[in-house]
């Protein structure tokens, strides 16, 4: 009985709540679309088409399709520079403009681990 | 299967320890493994001049310890913060590098260079085929985080080539450093997986030294040391009778940044909190395999700890105890961990001698990969043969660091003669000769354990 115990209450409080994780603070550095075991296959990359900053949405175009995206409070946003050989840095919804491309990282309920937005010119 | 791959296969198979059977590993793409090989010890990323082997060194347990730091020179590629001027600040402390072989991660994000940072041991890479999976996916890295993209062991050298691996801190992709390509990274992954254990051990083992048979006791008793619980056969995966079938690899916050006196804490240098598993940390830490602890210290995240008997005996202290998962052991069995200095000990002698168990597979292993291989070339069995040799003075010496098995610990000393001999030779003489230093691996194992 004191085993099972031991086991229920181990097995219950240390398994609560457990959820994958990645490093996620690399991220920010990682060009749109190179995101290892995430581009190709669990993200989407297209062009904003629209973007409703207050309801945490926007549609995006992805080759001639529009999806729409959800974001979430704990969405994180990178901004990726790297195609003016700039630093990347972390970034906010609002640097969420329409005609920016952009990646995002789905989770299985759909909505958007990260959003990595290409600087404008 | 091709007759190449086929013989490859077969020299990368396992040598089992008596009573250490699971399940087979998968068998390895050898051209895989020795291209990630050359990627791991040779490829710079067009970055710093660091390469993985540089933290990851095979003559240190693919990990880096104080002591083999203080034989490297001056340029060495890990020192590139002394010697880089655009790396001079916020990419590392190079007094902590070298007094407790710890490296700066920037685990919760680059925003803040100067306060925002973590100063980390360097994990080995043995095992980790048993080691990473759990029910919640891939753990990596000391908090179970350490990969970008989708977090598995793949995407890891993606990390660390961002992390370590940059010319400046801007970390400029194309500028500073360039991204593995999909056909390195799974190279990499396959070469890691490759290292060390392939399956887990069985315990009990039938030990024939009384005091690591005690220590195994007491390891596995769920009244006593408890340890079985966490470190299932002395591996990294919590126990499933208790976690359940599919639960492997567990984090846990048990208490070590709450240690008193940490030995970096002591210098004085800026050491930030480590926070563990996540963006904010939940203080949370990845259980590491236990099998390969004795030789691959010091020990926990951070480093905090130098000998396996001190990392034994933290679990005694306030600093577990005190602890979340210290908390929750004593909830659910009635009690802390209170061992004696003579069990903690026993424990030790324990881990040290199914580490030293551990090295003799392993040099077995690579010998017998050198030879008879003859499609090898000289300097891939050479490598071999020297990488044997790392692992039969690991063997010796952690087992005459406790005054443990002398008889065996002179046997490792005669093969590690004859793998040296070996070494300077050539052609059958050398073949001899390993089959001399295998005869004496297998005299020393028969010492330890039936």
């Amino acid at each position: 009985m004191k085993r099972a115990i031991f086991m229920g209450m181990i097995a219950s409080l240390l398994l609560a709540g457990h959820a994958t994780h990645a490093q996620q603070a690399t991220e920010v550095y990682i060009p749109i679309g190179k995101s290892p075991g995430v581009s190709n296959s669990k993200s989407i990359v297209g062009a904003i088409t629209g973007i409703d900053h207050a309801d945490y949405r926007m549609t995006v175009s992805v080759g001639g399709a529009r999806k729409t995206i959800s974001m979430t409070p704990v969405t994180l946003y990178y901004l990726d520079r790297t195609r003016d050989r700039k630093q990347s840095r972390t970034a906010t919804i609002l640097d969420c403009e329409v005609g920016l491309r952009v990646e995002a990282y789905l989770d299985e309920a759909g909505n958007a681990i990260w959003v990595k937005i290409e600087a404008g010119e | 299967m091709p007759s190449k791959v086929r013989l490859g296969v077969t020299a990368i198979a396992v040598t089992a320890v008596a009573a250490c059977e699971t399940l087979p590993p998968p068998p390895a793409d050898v051209a895989l493994v020795q291209e990630g090989e050359r990627i791991f010890f040779n490829e710079t990323f067009s970055g710093n001049g660091r390469t993985c082997g540089t933290c990851h060194r095979a003559e240190d347990n693919f990990a880096l310890s104080p002591a083999f730091i203080a034989t490297l020179p001056p340029d060495d590629a890990l020192f590139v913060s002394e010697t880089n001027p655009d790396l001079a600040e916020n990419f590392e402390n190079a007094r902590l590098i070298r007094e407790f072989a710890l490296i700066l991660e920037n685990q919760d994000g680059f925003d803040d260079l100067v306060n925002n940072f973590n100063m980390r041991g360097i994990p080995h890479t043995l095992a980790l085929r048993t080691s990473i999976d759990s029910a919640a996916g891939p753990q990596t890295g000391w908090s179970g985080d350490g990969s970008p993209g989708d977090g598995s062991l793949r995407s890891f050298a993606v990390g660390a080539v961002i992390q370590h691996f940059t010319k400046t801190t801007n970390r400029i992709a194309g500028v500073d450093f360039r991204l593995p390509t999909d056909v390195e990274l799974d190279a990499l992954e396959a070469f890691q997986l490759s290292l060390g254990r392939q399956r887990d051990l069985t315990l009990p083992l039938a030990l024939k030294g009384i005091v690591a048979a005690r220590g195994q006791e007491i390891f596995i008793d769920r009244t006593q040391g408890k340890c079985n619980a966490c470190h299932f056969n002395a591996g990294a995966n919590g126990d499933p009778g208790i976690f359940g079938p599919a639960a492997g690899n567990l984090n846990f916050n048990t208490g070590v940044e709450d240690l008193p006196d940490q030995p970096a804490d002591l210098t004085g240098e800026k050491v930030p909190p480590d926070d563990g598993l996540g963006t904010p940390g939940n203080g949370e830490f990845n259980t590491p395999t236990l099998v390969e602890s004795a030789d691959t210290g010091p020990f926990f995240h951070n480093n905090s700890v130098e000998t396996i008997e001190g990392a034994v005996a933290f679990y005694n202290g306030d600093a577990f105890n005190n602890s979340p998962a210290g908390a929750l052991l004593i909830g659910a069995t009635g009690s802390g961990i209170n061992l004696d200095a003579t069990q903690v000990v026993a424990v030790a002698a324990f881990l040290r001698v199914i580490n030293s168990l551990e090295n003799i597979r392993e040099s077995l292993s690579l010998l017998d990969s050198a030879y008879p291989d003859y499609r090898l070339t000289d300097a891939q069995r050479a490598r071999l043969v020297e990488r044997a040799g790392f692992e039969i003075e690991d063997a010796r010496h952690v087992l005459t660091g406790a005054g443990l098995h002398p008889t065996a610990a002179t046997h490792l000393r005669d093969a590690q003669v004859m793998v040296e001999r070996a070494q300077a030779s050539t052609g059958s003489r050398a073949k001899r000769l390993v089959g001399e230093a295998r005869a004496e691996l297998e005299r020393a194992r028969a010492r330890m354990v039936d």
